[in-house]
């Protein structure tokens, strides 16, 4: 087999995995979001500092994986 | 060498991809456009300043999330991931400002305009889902 057949399979299989993996998470995620705002909207409230710092947190998270990964990917 | 060639020599792409391997690509990248499409709603369903903030600033989460499993993921592209990484720094100083303003609505909002930030970070999430899509069809074409 082609050599560069061999890689774009690979590419192919990691795209999918990507897919499978991500897509229900995010859809999931998305769910829990569009229910929090509902309920604040129907509570008549605004976002406590709890729910805040979780976002905060999970953003920060999530910036310094990328930022690992953007370095791995340098070397 | 025509500019697609250069591109994709740069990126590190096999020259030939199989129509099979193109169509799946496109499928993701089709498929996160309606996710992230989708996601705008709950902005819409919000009604004071600090609810949309708070709304805009998860469905910035969810797409950094998906971000950080590209990056992650062996198929990531050392570029892309270079070029998402600045758009993140960017987005993590306006989410800052945004915090500040909903937060202590009190004693900022007479020095910082609320809109303009919110205005910001939806720019940014276009900024964001603009690269993420373009260079998932790029990969896949």
């Amino acid at each position: 087999m082609d050599p560069r057949a061999i890689l774009a399979l690979i590419s192919l299989i990691d795209h999918l995995a990507l897919a499978v993996r991500f897509g229900p998470k995010a859809k999931a995620d998305y769910g829990k979001l569009s229910a929090a705002v509902r309920s604040m909207v129907a509570n008549d409230r605004d976002p406590t500092d709890a729910e805040w710092e979780d976002f905060g947190r999970r953003i920060n998270e999530g910036s310094a994986r990328l930022r690992a990964a953007a370095a791995l990917l340098d070397e | 060498m025509d500019k697609r060639e250069e591109l994709r020599l740069k990126v590190g792409m096999p020259r030939t991809v199989p129509l099979l391997g193109r169509i799946v690509a496109q499928c993701v990248a089709f498929g996160l456009i309606a996710l992230l499409a989708g996601a705008c709603v709950s902005l819409t369903v919000a009604k004071t300043p600090a609810q949309r903030a708070y709304a805009a600033v998860g469905e910035y989460l969810i797409v950094q999330e998906a971000v950080v499993a590209y990056a992650e993921s062996p198929a990531a592209i050392p570029n892309v991931v270079k070029a998402l990484d600045g758009i993140d720094q960017q987005a993590q100083k306006i989410i800052t400002q945004i915090q500040r303003v909903v937060r202590a609505p009190e004693l900022l909002a007479a020095t910082i305009d609320e809109d303009k930030v919110l205005g910001d970070l939806t720019r940014i999430l276009d900024l964001f889902r603009a690269a993420l899509v373009s260079q998932l069809i790029e990969a896949a074409s």
